[in-house]
């Protein structure tokens, strides 16, 4: 520096002190005059001096001011230099309780934040060190702004925070502000939030029940895997669709928003069209939500109703049964006297009596019309069942040949056995029976010729099966298929097959007995019995018996006999049907019997008491108004104990077990007999 | 609605929270609601918000009070301590007495 030029900087320097102290004492001068009353005066030019101790005031007003709103925040907020130096901090951060970990107390003003996050360590050590790494990019200004939410471990449990780094840049100074806020209880409802749409997200998607949700014009929202799986939808897929695309016109037009408004819509069954086209009804809840939005919930009801129907068939076909039985009952006795009759006629006529072949039609008719009534009791199962151990194969090899003549030559025989088939408990000749029918069923079915199949396997039914069946108890079957490839039934035929009197041949083709028949006997052997049938195609039927763990019983063959069934033993003969009493009489005294006949179980007893010679038979109905035959027959033995009994009686084994006529010492014949069946019978039992 | 004849119109000139401003403000509402409870109006205006307005209304100094309504105008200049000397040189003592 040159001389001069110091000289005249102290030249200045001198002047500037002399300018400053005439400023003061201006000043000083002013506040005097006004009595220090005043703040700011004006120059004439319009700028306006604030004298220096207003200045001051304001500097300080501002000042505490920022504090004052720093201080309120509810963060802990410090303010840091270019270099990480904490320049200032609030309240809140000076009396955060979090002491010892890197923002708080423990930092306070002057010390280094960037370092104190560096060095940070313990669990939150990696958050402490991705802050410092945020900040940092702030100060240099990659990054605009840095903020991050963390965990905090507190006595009282974990504490979330929410960091904000923001920077701070003027003329003078570059830094940032920090700011921890608290947001442990945004986390805390979150998270309650969180599970709760959990709990109750898990308990939509896995109801047994669809559910749906639609907005009110109809469309879905959501849908729930249930209902995908009714449907046959993805929920990609359902999601979108309208009512319409799922559930039939009529079953739309049950509902308006008004009845779910009201509450008034509850459960109604509605249609629902699957994705396939294919339709099934389901129980329907619809429920406005608060939102506006519509819930429904869906149960297919495809299984129950299907249940219902096969109650409804079961409860009807057991109507009938007894009804038919009823009606047969009547039937045997009549077609007793008419047979028998005839029998008796015949023996008694010339061989070359002109009327001769008139009664021998009337024995054919009265043959024919006894098979019918034996049918109508095998539907109506009050046949008398002579059940054995048998294996289903050897009743289909038996009876093969035979079947081969009944099918036309037009149809093939395919016969498949399972060679490890399990037995079954059952009546041989109503088995035979049961496939006679089906078959001559199943050749009817194909005019045109075509397979018939009989197949036989072990199946195992199990709870699932059991419980959509009326009727069966699940364990080991055996089954057994005739299968044919005629023209099938539609549904409607289907449901009616096994009912007496249905057929669908011409009128006078069938008797409408067949399947009920063969319905019949397999319901009385504890099976049951299936068809499935498509038109066209063909038709199956199913026969399900019960596997039984025992060996067949051989047959005992005997040998032909030439019997003479006469005798001479006194027999009572109790029958209240008159045409039945006198027919039985005539075919006793034939045979060389002496007969006392009574109408009633009374009667029997005035003979008992008034006879004196032996009686050695006693030969009654079952069913009879007031005494019936067991009683009878009690009363009968207490007076004669070596007195033989026979039952008569139309019908069946299931009203004998009732009726308590059972026993190994209590013979049977079942109406209508034939005069030499009963003169077997009864030679037989006397023991001759 | 109460009318009252004589309306009292003041200016208040301030500048910011300083402590004479802060001050005049408040002996001026004091001073209001005591002695003129019906009518009056204040305008406060701060001049390091708005200097040219001190400049237009001929006040060089603040805090200072003008009466504007009813004429004549008069001016006031410091906090407002002294009530009387204040009402007296607003013209307002005569009419109160």
């Amino acid at each position: 520096m040159k001389p001069e030029e110091i000289s005249s900087s102290a030249e200045i320097e001198n002047e500037i002190s002399t300018l400053i102290e005439e400023l003061l004492a201006d000043e000083q001068r002013l506040e005097e005059l006004t009595g220090g009353e005043i703040d700011t005066f004006a120059g004439r030019d319009g700028r306006t001096f604030l004298l220096r101790r207003a200045q001051d005031q304001l500097r300080h007003n501002d000042a505490e001011r920022q504090v004052a709103i720093l201080n309120a925040l509810p963060a802990n907020i410090a303010l840091i230099d270019a270099q990480g130096i904490i320049v200032s901090i609030n309240d809140g951060w000076r009396k955060s309780s979090n002491v010892n970990v890197w923002h708080g107390p423990g930092h306070s003003i002057g010390k280094n934040y960037l370092e104190i996050c560096d060095r940070a360590s313990g669990s939150y050590a990696s958050d402490a060190l991705q802050v410092a790494v945020g900040v940092r990019s702030v100060l240099s200004g990659a990054q605009r702004s840095f903020s991050l939410e963390y965990p905090l471990p507190s006595p009282a449990g974990l504490q979330w925070f929410l960091l904000t780094a923001t920077p701070l840049f003027d003329d003078r100074q570059k830094g940032v502000v920090i700011a921890h806020l608290d947001i442990t209880e945004r986390k805390l409802s979150e998270t309650a939030v969180t599970k709760s749409e959990l709990k109750f997200r898990t308990l939509f998607e896995y109801a047994p029940d669809g559910i749906l949700i639609a907005d009110p014009s109809g469309y879905y929202l959501d849908a729930n895997t249930s209902i995908c799986g009714m449907l046959g939808y993805s929920h990609e897929e359902l999601v979108g669709l309208h009512t319409s695309d799922i559930v039939t016109p009529s079953s739309v037009s049950q509902w308006s928003p008004d009845s779910t408004k009201k509450n008034e819509h509850r459960n109604q069954v509605w249609e629902f069209r699957r994705k396939n086209k294919s339709l099934f009804a389901g129980d329907v809840l619809i429920t406005l939500m608060s939102d506006g939005n519509l819930m429904a919930m869906i149960r297919d009801i495809t299984d129950q109703k299907q249940l219902e129907e096969q109650l409804r068939q079961a409860q009807k076909m057991e109507a009938v049964g007894v009804l038919a039985g009823g009606i047969a009952h009547d039937f045997n006795n009549l077609l007793t006297a008419i047979n028998g009759y005839s029998d008796l006629t015949l023996k008694k006529m010339a061989t070359d009596d002109p009327f001769r072949k008139n009664i021998v039609e009337v024995k054919n008719a009265g043959s024919r019309a006894a098979e019918l009534t034996t049918q109508l009791l095998a539907f109506s199962r009050k046949q008398v069942l002579k059940s054995a151990i048998i294996n289903l194969n050897s009743v289909i090899t038996n009876i093969e040949n035979m079947l081969s003549r009944i099918i036309r030559e037009s149809i093939d025989l395919r016969v498949v056995l399972e060679p490890k088939l399990g037995n079954v408990r059952a009546d041989p000749g109503q088995i035979e029976q049961v496939i006679v029918n089906l078959a001559i069923n199943a050749r009817d079915a194909m005019p045109e010729g075509g397979t018939l199949t009989i197949e036989t396997e072990n199946i195992y039914l199990d709870d699932v099966y059991v419980s959509q069946h009326i009727g069966v108890s699940p364990g080991e079957y055996v089954i057994m298929m005739v299968t044919d490839t005629g023209e099938g039934m539609d549904e409607a035929q289907q449901s009616h097959i096994f009912e007496p009197f249905f057929t669908t041949k011409e009128v006078g083709k069938g008797t409408g007995l067949g399947l009920a028949t063969v319905f019949g006997i397999v319901k009385q052997s504890s099976g049951d019995i299936l068809v499935s049938s498509e038109v066209g195609r063909g038709t199956t039927f199913r026969v399900y018996l019960p596997c039984i763990d025992e060996a067949v019983q051989k047959p005992i063959w005997g040998g032909d006999r030439k019997p003479t069934y006469s005798g001479t033993q006194t027999i009572l003969l109790v029958e209240d049907e008159e045409i039945v009493r006198n027919l039985v009489r005539e075919i006793l005294r034939e045979n060389g019997y002496n007969v006392l006949a009574a109408a009633g179980g009374h009667a029997a007893l005035t003979i008992l008491d008034t006879h004196i010679e032996p009686i050695h038979l006693l030969l009654t109905d079952v069913i009879m108004p007031r005494m019936g035959g067991s009683e009878l027959k009690a009363r009968v033995v207490k007076r004669l104990p070596d007195i033989k009994v026979i039952f008569m009686s139309g019908y069946t084994n299931d009203s004998i077990g009732d009726l308590g006529i059972s026993g190994e010492d209590t013979a049977f014949i079942e109406k209508p007999f034939t005069p030499d069946a009963l003169a077997q019978m009864v030679h037989e039992v006397l023991g001759n | 609605m109460k009318t009252n004849p004589t309306k009292y119109k003041f200016c208040l000139y301030v500048a910011g929270d300083t402590q004479n401003s802060v001050l005049a403000i408040e002996n001026l509402g004091l001073l209001c609601r005591q002695y003129l409870p019906n009518g009056h109006d204040i305008e406060i205006v701060d001049v390091l918000r708005d200097p040219k307005r001190a400049l237009a209304d001929g006040v060089f100094m603040t805090p200072a009070l003008v009466k504007v309504s009813p004429s004549p105008t008069r001016k006031v200049v410091g906090t407002l301590a002294h009530t009387e000397t204040v009402l007296h040189a607003l013209g307002l003592k005569p009419i109160i007495s």
